[in-house]
This record gives structure tokens, C-alpha cells and sequence, in this order.
């Protein structure tokens, strides 16, 4: 079953942000509930539209698209995710003459009730995470027709065939698609470096130029790319850098709050229950959320490897928890709950 | 027409030319459609005036506020030039 990168999350989700975003709290500004890997320099940016491509063939297929709406973009240290509450709006009956145009404003207003009705609860999300990341372009208006837009490229393995996938962004006309895709390549690229250490040498270089890499200068109604030196293809197993070297740290690594135990062993940071179209082996090393204890036991030492990825099977362990004060998700091993601060044990 | 007919005429087109006025981003923040509102204020007058100041205004200023300085805006050329 093939990959979709956007699908429609509700508030009684169960489950992980492995493969599609989890949605926060009600009480959060973000939409999407941020993870260990997302850090604290979080970006936002509006978008007025969203499109799956599927390259075929050296050509483009429309798999999905929602135009005109409002799309928060999130541009953070380990994806880029995007939400959407009113993907569903309604409406566009049309009426000419007096009684035609009072015909369409009736249906118009009766058919915007029925799409928020629909999608009452229930917010589109997606993400790519920069593991998968195979590739940023941008494109800049020039000219009525044409849009500010980014894309961002990836693959997944289907049948037994590998299949690219684009995820194009349709941005304001006043905001530089360039400039975020320039964002986007730096965080990714920076990424690379901070949890992939045995890269070839190659790669290193490759990731370390794409960390300055300059802003994108598209031509006309064209787009212009940067490109990963490697990548996974999207599974649950791949969401994720595998078990660190010793001393490698995340970026937005905090010291130790004082009443924070000292760090456990890797496999006491585990996420259980990836949900993915495809079955996964076994769960995904991923340490806490940024703003709990900093963990020498942070993963990110798997090498990223030649393109096709790496199938891999870090090693399990103990279940996700949740706080019996406000439920929020706790990694086992944290003492306290990074949201409200209670005891957990 | 009336001192009061001329003050809504007034106050329609100096909203229609500040909604105008109003980025891209904004708009598409405050998920309304600049286009419909621009006409709507300036060819429709009262009809326009206070459902956009109640729905739509409050929505641009948040939005405006918010996006203030964002690093990925145009700048126009000028003392600051292109990116």
C-alpha cells in the first residue's frame, strides 16, 4: 500500500507521529504537537494550498491537491509539516440574476454548514521528515499565471518499485518561496550532520555545502532544486536517526534540570506503535521531547547510505506512558511530565 | 447626500484602499479572500462595511501582527534592495 503523506487527523487519534503529525493540545498555538526532534526555533508560514505529485514516466500526476485554504506550515529542526483545519470549505454555487443569486448564496451558505460539519474535530496533516528529504525546490511568481511555490521530494518503495513523490506548497505572493526553501535545505542539511556521523565523506561535504547553500534563483514558471547528497525511502523505520554515537547531541540538546534523573541507557527511549501502511519489524529509537532532560543516550549515528535506505531494527523497549494529569504522551524513563510539570512515578 | 451617507463613503473606500493594502500573507493568514473583499468594499459600500469590520478586520491585524517581520517576506527594492 503506498504512502500518503497527508491525511486527516482528529483530536481521539490514538497513536504516534511517525508517519503523519499528531495534533497538540487545544491550549498550544501549534496545530501539530512537536517532538524531540522539532527543537525551539520553530518557524511558521502560511500557505494557500497543497499538491501530492507523483513523478511518472518524467511526468507529473496530481494525487491530491486542496486549493485555497489556509495551510500552517511548520518549518522545524527535524521536519516540515503542514495542518489544515477547514480543507473542506463548501460552497462555490453560482447564480445569475436576482432569484439565481439568492439561489446561490442559499446553497452556498447551506453547503459551507454541511463541509464544517464534515470536518468538525478533524484537521488535515502531513509532514516530511528530513530523512526522507530527497529534495527542496522553489519556484518564484513572475507573471499573473504563476505562484510563489516550494516542493519537496521524496520516495517510497511500492510493489517493489521505488516511487518519487512531490509535495508542492503554494505560498503568498509576497513571501519568497526561495528564502523557505533556503530555510528548509540549512535545517536539513544541518540535521544530516548532527545525526548521521558515519556518513562517507562524500556526504559529509555535500551536507556541510548545503548548510550555506545559497537562496535558489528559479527561472521563469520554473522550478529550481536542491538535492540531498542521500535519503531513506519513507517508512516508519527510516522516520527517525538510529542510536547515536556516544557524545553526539541534538542540536537544541538542554543541560539536565536539576531534578531530572542522569541518563538511561538507549533502549530506555523507545516509541512503540509506529503506525505506517506497511508493517514495520520493530519501533524506532527516538529520545524526549527538547524541553525535557538532555540524554547522552540521544540516537543519530546511522548512516544514511546509498539511496534505497537502510532497513534497520534498533531495539525495542519499555511502552509508551502518559501523564495521568493531563495525558500528554511521556517518553519511559522521564520522571516528570514535560507538559504539566507532575510527578509521574 | 448626507453628512452621514458621505462619512460611510468615506470610511468604505478607506477601507476597501487599507484592506488593499494588506500583504498576501495576511490574508491567506486570516484565511479570507482579499479579491472578494476589495470589490465588496469598494462597490457595495454599507453592505460590506460591518461585516468586514466585525468578521474580517480583527482576523488582518492578528494575522498582520503575527507575520510582522517575518524573515521570508519580499522586500521591495529600495534602500534595502532584493534578497
Amino acid at each position: 500500500m503506498s504512502f500518503n503523506v497527508l491525511t486527516i487527523r482528529s483530536g481521539l487519534d490514538a497513536g504516534d507521529d511517525v508517519l503523519h503529525p499528531m495534533l497538540s493540545d487545544a491550549a498550544i498555538p501549534e496545530i501539530i504537537a512537536m517532538d524531540g526532534f522539532d527543537g525551539r526555533n520553530v518557524m511558521k508560514v502560511v500557505a494557500t494550498g497543497v499538491r501530492v505529485l507523483e513523478i511518472r514516466a518524467g511526468d507529473l500526476k496530481t494525487l491530491a491537491q486542496f486549493r485555497e485554504v489556509k495551510i500552517d506550515v511548520y518549518i522545524t529542526d527535524g521536519r516540515l509539516a503542514l495542518a489544515c483545519e477547514k480543507y473542506d470549505k463548501g460552497g462555490g454555487w453560482v447564480g445569475f440574476g436576482g432569484a439565481g443569486l439568492l439561489v446561490a448564496v442559499t446553497a452556498n451558505a447551506v453547503s459551507k454548514a454541511r463541509a464544517a460539519s464534515r470536518r468538525r474535530g478533524r484537521i488535515l496533516v502531513g509532514h516530511i521528515r528530513y530523512p526522507w528529504l530527497k529534495s527542496v525546490g522553489a519556484s518564484s511568481k513572475s507573471g499573473w499565471a504563476s505562484s510563489e511555490a516550494i516542493r519537496l521530494g521524496y520516495s517510497e518503495k511500492g510493489s517493489g518499485a521505488t516511487v518519487h513523490k512531490l509535495l508542492e506548497l503554494t505560498l503568498p505572493k509576497n513571501i519568497d518561496a526561495a528564502l523557505v526553501a533556503q530555510e528548509i535545505v540549512h535545517r536539513a542539511a544541518a540535521y544530516r550532520l548532527a545525526y548521521y556521523p558515519s556518513m562517507t565523506a562524500e556526504q559529509r561535504a555535500a551536507s556541510t555545502s548545503l548548510i550555506q547553500a545559497p537562496r535558489l534563483a528559479p527561472p521563469p514558471k520554473k522550478f529550481a532544486f536542491h538535492h540531498m547528497p542521500a535519503y531513506f525511502h519513507v517508512t516508519a523505520g527510516t522516520a527517525f536517526p538510529r542510536q547515536a554515537q556516544p557524545g553526539v547531541a541534538r542540536p537544541d540538546a538542554v543541560a539536565p534540570a536539576p531534578d531530572a534523573p542522569a541518563a538511561d541507557a538507549p533502549s530506555s527511549a523507545v516509541m512503540v506503535g509506529a503506525v505506517a501502511p506497511a508493517a514495520v519489524p520493530s519501533p524506532a529509537l527516538r529520545p524526549g521531547g527538547a524541553h525535557r532532560a538532555a540524554r547522552s543516550d540521544c540516537p543519530g549515528g546511522q548512516v544514511p547510505g546509498p539511496i534505497g535506505g537502510l532497513n534497520g531494527s534498533p531495539p525495542s523497549g519499555s511502552a509508551t506512558k502518559f501523564c495521568t494529569q493531563c495525558g500528554t504522551r511521556t517518553v519511559a524513563g522521564d520522571n516528570f511530565c514535560a507538559k504539566c510539570g507532575a510527578a509521574l512515578h | 447626500m448626507s453628512a452621514v451617507g458621505w462619512i460611510i463613503i468615506i470610511l468604505n473606500i478607506a477601507l476597501a484602499v487599507d484592506a488593499g493594502r494588506r500583504p498576501a500573507s495576511d490574508w491567506a493568514a486570516a484565511d479570507r479572500n482579499k479579491a472578494f473583499w476589495v470589490v465588496l468594499l469598494a462597490f457595495l459600500g454599507i453592505v460590506a462595511f460591518v461585516p468586514y469590520v466585525i468578521g474580517v478586520l480583527p482576523r488582518l491585524a492578528e494575522a498582520g501582527r503575527v507575520s510582522r517581520g517575518s524573515p521570508f517576506e519580499k522586500r521591495s527594492a529600495g534602500s534595502f534592495g532584493k534578497r
